[in-house]
């Protein structure tokens, strides 16, 4: 698949922070990559710089062969943009709202209306296009934010946690219509904290942390070092017995946490220590009432990547 | 209780162009106001077109100067000359004024005897009779009113911020919100005001036409007013509440009088202005700058009082029909 | 092309706003009659009366204070802004997105006074010039789009519409007290006087008077080209400050 956005080194300063700090990924076209990372990773700054309305500091970037620092308006005509923020007017009707940003990359009068008709049908506002969106629930807001983005046909769209605060069942549409556009043609960057909406319909993913890409690959790929990991969590009585340092003699632990009545322990799997941490545990006062286990996920990798601290 | 008003100043805090008109601004403004009611004004000049410049009229309220041609209308209009008088070869004085047939006719008779009638009354002397704290206190009101609801601001953005849902979910219900709300409209709006006129009498030794306690008790009286009609529209609008008060005060506040004394034959216009709670206001000002005692104007501060009353009713039950509703 | 297409979508938007539209029209006819009534006492009739003075100050005024309003409305608005600033996502440039909101407020406010004028001159039948009225009405024009670039150029400095208003005010009501609309500068002494020559609503006010009351344009010409040097001022203050991506 030949590369459609290619970034190298890209730097970006805020008041003495640094908010990317030489980042570089390639996207190939029709690819649908995900970006995740803790707040204060870089990504909405990354974000903005690809949108071509913020400048970086250094590094190069190319989208659709245009070189950012040259030829931003054609790189413009080649994005759509879903901000995070619902960037709609709210007095004016959703269909005139989707024609308006349609309007301004470019189409033709004689394409207008049946592209901003596809835009609504594909995010399930065509009904309703009369509409004002100040009549319209938080999800058929974020609905036509997106039918805005898409209704000019781009290349390229950029989606930056285009799911905040939706009800299942929009999240869900949105997600097909992500997967409609790429089986279109269209390469997609899609950025957001949901583990699951990743794993649903990214081809790569991204870990950014600090500003840089810690971590790159199919969800599959990335989860490859944590095959063999695997969590336990024990539901007991008491834990006021149980100390850390017991089990982590136990061969094969890697992790422990343990709270009020619950007790973590991340193994190695291939070691089959589970009878050994559960007679220690009883032996220490535990009193078992229940456990799951669950396999190394997505999230388990972000989460031992990036660390479980809490970020600004 | 405490934590809803405290939160309201720490926010204050934050909001520099609030914070510089009413603590800036808002001061100078009367401060300036104070100065220039007091400061004497010159006189208004009458031009007189003539060769017999010797033993011109002399009187308190106009100053007669020579001119050599005839002013333009629009520099009459701008102000130079209140009136421009010629005489005829018959000796017979001619008056050219924008002023009206009274003012005209008595600048005729300054002319021709000398003196303006005893009993004819300026521009100056009319706004003199209306007293100095009726013209300060008048542009006042307007000011107040107008910055009432400036300083009412938070209450819309806490609607906007959706915090003001989270007060409401907390043991802090809407009621102590808006209780809170009314408190530090009516503080920060008293404090900066009263403080200005001390300083302007203080520093400019300002005639204001009032002691310091009867202004004291003047200003409360069209604050909580004005606290009570800023509560109103922000809860009635929920956009431009700035530039929709800003016009209906200003209307309200010439139709009631704040500026120039107004009088008309027209029953129906004065039922009106004389409804405007600024127009009620204004009567308790000017009659207490002359002499006269609140309990005089039992009726006019009642009405007030009423209107301030029907202002929070009506916020209450719009709050509580949008609330049912679902809309904060 | 795409900037008309905004300006249009502007102009819409301001249209959804009946506080602007109200503003704009009614208020400035409100403003004469009351201020008329308050003062016909003080007037004759001839050579003009209280309503002909004060229809065209209370023009000038509404100019003053309300068009600078509309524009940073128009830009800044919460219920506009957000959509306002996805344009930049779009390929069109920052001066494109302000001036959008300068010549959509401009285009609005024109026709609203380009029917007000008319309006007091012909069914009202206050004196406006008579036929001069449309030299009166080109002045008005002027000042409108140096009011517009104004209100732009507030919106740019401080980020916020309620900011931008708040602060705008100052200014504008020095402009407007120097300028003798409400009260006569003439009696405050010759200082003040000297002063007030830097309030452009000042030579507005001479020369709106020079056209109706005396047929005389001579102001005309360099009062237009001086608003328009002051607009080019704003748009390049505008232009230096105004960063969509703080908006993003």
């Amino acid at each position: 698949m030949p590369v459609t956005i290619s970034v190298h080194n890209l730097k970006k300063c805020y008041h003495n922070v640094q908010a990317v700090n030489n980042l570089s990924f390639t996207v190939s076209k029709g690819e649908i990559v995900g970006i995740l990372g803790p707040n204060g990773a870089g990504k909405s700054t990354t974000i903005n710089i690809l949108a071509t309305v913020l400048k970086p500091d250094s590094g190069k970037v190319i989208i659709a062969g245009h070189d950012l620092q040259k030829e931003k308006m054609q790189i413009k005509r080649v994005i759509g943009i879903v901000p995070q923020d619902l960037a709609i007017y709210e007095e004016i009707s959703a269909e005139k709202n989707v024609r308006f940003f349609a309007s301004l990359y470019g189409v033709s009068e004689a394409h207008l209306s049946a592209q901003v008709q596809t835009a609504l049908k594909s995010v399930g506002l065509y009904d309703r296009r009369k509409a004002k969106p100040k009549t319209f629930s938080g999800g058929m807001k974020r609905r036509l934010n997106i039918a805005c983005a898409i209704a000019h046909q781009p290349d390229i769209i950029i989606m930056d946690e285009p799911t905040v605060g939706i009800d299942p069942q929009s999240r869900n549409h949105i997600l097909e219509t992500i997967v409609a556009l790429q089986e279109k043609g269209a390469t997609i960057i899609y950025s957001t904290h949901y583990m699951e909406e990743v794993e649903a319909i990214a081809d790569r993913v991204l870990i950014l942390n600090d500003g840089a890409v810690i971590a790159s690959g199919t969800t599959q790929e990335l989860c490859k070092g944590f095959e063999n990991q695997i969590t336990y969590s024990f539901q007991v009585d008491t834990t006021k017995f149980m100390k850390e340092s017991i089990l982590s003699q136990i061969i094969g632990v890697k992790e422990i946490a343990i709270k009020e009545n619950t007790i973590q322990v991340v193994t190695d799997s291939k070691k089959n220590n589970l009878n050994e941490i559960i007679s220690i545990l009883i032996s220490n006062g535990c009193n078992l009432q229940s456990m799951n286990s669950e396999k190394a996920s997505l999230e388990t990798v972000f989460l031992t990547l990036t660390g479980k601290k809490l970020r600004d | 209780m405490r934590n809803l008003l405290q939160n309201k100043f720490e926010r204050i805090l934050q909001k520099k162009a609030i914070l510089v008109l009413a603590l800036i601004i808002m001061p100078l403004m009367i401060v300036l106001a104070i100065f220039f009611s007091g400061h004497s004004s010159i006189k208004e000049q009458i031009g007189y077109l003539g060769t017999d410049i010797t033993n011109l009229p002399k009187c308190d309220q106009y100053t007669v100067v020579p001119i050599s041609e005839m002013p333009k209308l629009s520099q009459m209009a701008e102000g130079m000359y209140a009136a421009v008088v010629s005489k005829d070869n018959h000796n017979k004085y001619t008056v050219t004024t924008l002023k009206s047939d009274t003012d005209s006719a008595a600048i005729e008779t300054l002319f021709t005897t000398g003196q303006l009638p005893s009993n004819y009354k300026g521009d100056d002397a009319k706004r003199k009779e209306r007293g100095t704290g009726t013209n300060i206190l008048g542009f006042i009101t307007m000011l107040i009113i107008i910055q009432g609801v400036a300083l009412t601001t938070m209450y819309p953005e806490d609607r906007n911020l959706r915090t003001l849902r989270r007060i409401m979910s907390s043991s802090a219900n809407i009621y102590s919100y808006l209780f809170a709300q009314i408190i530090f409209t009516f503080i920060s709006l008293y404090l900066p005001t009263y403080v200005a006129i001390i300083l302007a009498k203080r520093c400019f030794g300002a005639e204001l036409g009032y002691s310091i306690d009867l202004l004291a008790v003047l200003l409360l009286i069209i604050t909580l007013f004005a606290t009570a009609f800023a509560i109103f529209i922000s809860t009635v609008l929920d956009r431009n509440i700035n530039l929709v008060t800003s016009g209906v005060t200003i209307i309200t506040c010439v139709l009631s009088g704040c500026f120039l004394s107004i009088s008309s034959d027209n029953v129906i216009l004065m039922t009106i202005c004389n409804a405007l709670p600024q127009k009620v206001y204004m009567d308790i000002v000017h009659g207490v700058e002359f002499g006269g005692h609140f309990s005089d104007y039992g009726g006019e501060l009642f009405y007030l009082f009423a209107l301030s009353m029907l202002f929070y009713t009506i916020t209450i039950s719009v709050v509580a029909t949008k609330t049912s509703k679902g809309a904060y | 092309m795409n900037f008309l297409k905004i300006v249009k979508y502007d102009f819409i938007n301001i249209l959804h706003n009946p506080a602007l539209i109200i503003s704009n029209t009614i208020l400035p006819v409100v403003l004469i009659a009351v201020l008329g009534f308050v003062t016909q006492n003080n007037f004759g009739k001839e050579p003009l009366s209280a309503y002909d003075y004060q229809s065209v100050n209370m023009l000038i005024f509404s100019v003053s204070l309300i068009v600078a309003i509309t524009t940073s409305n128009s830009f800044m608005e919460e219920k506009v802004i957000r959509g306002n600033m996805r344009i930049a996502y779009a390929p069109v440039s920052k001066m494109e997105m302000v001036l959008s909101k300068i010549v959509s407020s401009y285009i609005f406010v024109s026709i609203c006074y380009g029917m007000l004028i008319p309006f007091c001159q012909y069914i009202l039948g206050v004196n406006m010039g008579g036929n001069r009225c449309l030299w009166f009405a080109l002045l008005l024009n002027a000042f409108s789009f140096f009011e517009c670039c104004f209100g732009a150029m507030f919106c740019c400095i401080f980020r916020s519409e309620e900011q931008a208003n708040s602060i705008m005010q100052i200014p504008l009501f020095i402009f407007i007290f120097l300028g003798g609309v409400l009260v006569s500068i003439h009696r405050l002494g010759k200082i003040v006087n000297e002063i007030s020559y830097i309030s452009p609503v000042k030579w507005i006010v001479r020369c709106s008077y020079q056209i109706i009351y005396d047929n005389d344009l001579h102001l005309l010409l360099s009062i237009i080209i001086s608003l328009a040097i002051l607009s080019l001022i704003c748009l390049l203050i505008c232009g230096l400050r105004f960063k969509p991506e703080e908006y993003i």
